[in-house]
C-alpha cells in the first residue's frame, strides 16, 4: 500500500490540465510528419515505397489522429470498467488512487479528441466486449479489465515515448504526447500493482480450466492490440488499391512486436511479459514463442 | 451482391477466421451465440461487411443483433 500513497502523492503534485498546459494554438504544420515514419503502420512495406511523398505525410496525419482516436477509445474503456468496480469493498485500499486514476484518463480523452476536433479526424473504433458474461467467477473478470487496462497503457506508452522526443514533429504533437507519457507511467505502476495483489488471489479461488482460460485471453489480447492501428478508411484516403486486403495481411503476420518502435519499449514489453509470467497470467508456453519472435526482432533493431 | 454469393463468400471468410469447418455455418447460425464469432473476430468480419456489400456501419449505434446471423447481416446491410 506504501507504493499506492507514493503514487497518490505523485498524482497530486504532478497534477497537468491539458486546457491550460498544452500549445492549443500552435496548429501543426501539415507540411510536416505528424508521427515519425518508423511508427506509421505500413512503413516498410511496398505499398508505403509507392506512395508519393505529399501522400506519405498525409497517411502520418491521418495515423497520428487514429492513434488520438484509439487511445481516447480505449481509455473510455478504462474509465468505464474502473467505474464499474471502483466502489466494490475489496478494491477499498485502492479506492483513493481510482479517483485520480479516473480524473486523469479523462484529460486524456479530453486531449486526444480535442486534438481531432481541431486539426484532424476522429476514427470510432468499435470495442466489441460481445463474450458477456462468461466467467464463472466475477473475480475473473475483474482482474482480465485490470490486465487488459495494464496491456493496453503499456503498449501503447513505447509509441507515445518516441514521438514525445522527436524533435521533427510539430510542437503540440510531441506536447500532447509527452503528457500522456507522464500520466501513463503512473498508471503502469499502479496496474501492476493492482494486478499482483489480485492475480494471486483470483487463481487459488477459480478452477484451473478458468485459469487456463484467462490465460488464453491474455495471450489473445497482448497479441491482437496492434489490429485497431491498421484502418482501411485511412489507407483507402490516401489511395491504396485493396485496403482490406492490406490490413488483413498485415495484422495476421504482426503481434505485439508491433510497439517495439525503441530499445527503451523493447525492454518494457520483454519486462510485461516476465511480470505476467511471475504472476502465472501468462503460460511459458505461449512466451517460448514470443521470446524467439523477440530475439529476432532485437537483432535487426 | 447478391445474396446467394454474399452468404457463400461470408461464410468461407468466417469458417477461415474462425478456424472451423465451413460445414458448421449457415445463412442462420447464431455467429456469437454459437460461440464461433469473437470479439475480435466480429471486428473483422464489419470491416469485411463494409467492404464487400460497399456501406458504412456506423460504429456508434453498432446494435449486435444486425450481425446476429449472416441472414440478418444481408437484410440490415446488403439491400
Amino acid at each position: 500500500m506504501k507504493q499506492i500513497d507514493i503514487l497518490l502523492r505523485a498524482s497530486v503534485q504532478k497534477k497537468l490540465n491539458p486546457l491550460t498546459d498544452l500549445p492549443w494554438n500552435d496548429a501543426p504544420s501539415k507540411d510536416l510528419f505528424w508521427m515519425p515514419e518508423k511508427l506509421i503502420s505500413i512503413y516498410g512495406e511496398p505499398e508505403y515505397e509507392c506512395l508519393c511523398d505529399e501522400k506519405k505525410l498525409e497517411l502520418s496525419q491521418l495515423e497520428f489522429s487514429l492513434l488520438c482516436s484509439v487511445s481516447s477509445s480505449g481509455e473510455k474503456e478504462v474509465i468505464a470498467n474502473m467505474a464499474t468496480r471502483m466502489l466494490k469493498t475489496k478494491y477499498r485500499a485502492f479506492r483513493r488512487y481510482f479517483y485520480h486514476f479516473i480524473e486523469e484518463e479523462n484529460n486524456h480523452i479530453y486531449m486526444f479528441t480535442e486534438f481531432c476536433e481541431r486539426y484532424g479526424e476522429y476514427f470510432p473504433v468499435l470495442y466489441p466486449y460481445v463474450q458477456g458474461d462468461i466467467w464463472d467467477y466475477t473475480e475473473t473478470g475483474d482482474l482480465l479489465t485490470f490486465a487488459h487496462v495494464l496491456i493496453f497503457e503499456e503498449l501503447g506508452q513505447g509509441l507515445n515515448e518516441v514521438m514525445a522526443e522527436d524533435e521533427a514533429i510539430p510542437e503540440l504533437v510531441r506536447a500532447i504526447n509527452d503528457y500522456h507519457v507522464q500520466d501513463e507511467g503512473r498508471h503502469i505502476s499502479f496496474g501492476r500493482s493492482l494486478v499482483r495483489e489480485f492475480a494471486g488471489v483470483t487463481k487459488s479461488i477459480v478452477t484451473k480450466e478458468e485459469w487456463s482460460r484467462l490465460q488464453r485471453f491474455v495471450k489473445e489480447y497482448i497479441s491482437t492490440r496492434h489490429n485497431d492501428y491498421h484502418n482501411v478508411k485511412i489507407y483507402k484516403t490516401v489511395g491504396i488499391k485493396n485496403a482490406l486486403d492490406l490490413r488483413s495481411r498485415l495484422i495476421e503476420q504482426r503481434d505485439e512486436s508491433f510497439f517495439i518502435k525503441s530499445p527503451l519499449a523493447a525492454r518494457r514489453i520483454k519486462s510485461l511479459r516476465e511480470f505476467l509470467i511471475e504472476i502465472d497470467m501468462l503460460s511459458v508456453e505461449d512466451d517460448s514463442v514470443i521470446q524467439t519472435e523477440f530475439k529476432e526482432l532485437q537483432g535487426v533493431m | 451482391m447478391n445474396y446467394e454469393k454474399f452468404v457463400n463468400k461470408t461464410i468461407q471468410f468466417i469458417s477461415t477466421g474462425a478456424k472451423v469447418e465451413t460445414s458448421q455455418i449457415n445463412s442462420d447460425t447464431n455467429l456469437v451465440g454459437s460461440g464461433i464469432v469473437d470479439s475480435l473476430l466480429l471486428t473483422e468480419l464489419i470491416l469485411y461487411v463494409e467492404d464487400e456489400l460497399e456501406c458504412t456501419i456506423e460504429v456508434d449505434d453498432f446494435r449486435l443483433a444486425t450481425f446476429e446471423t449472416i441472414d440478418s447481416i444481408y437484410s440490415s446491410y446488403g439491400q
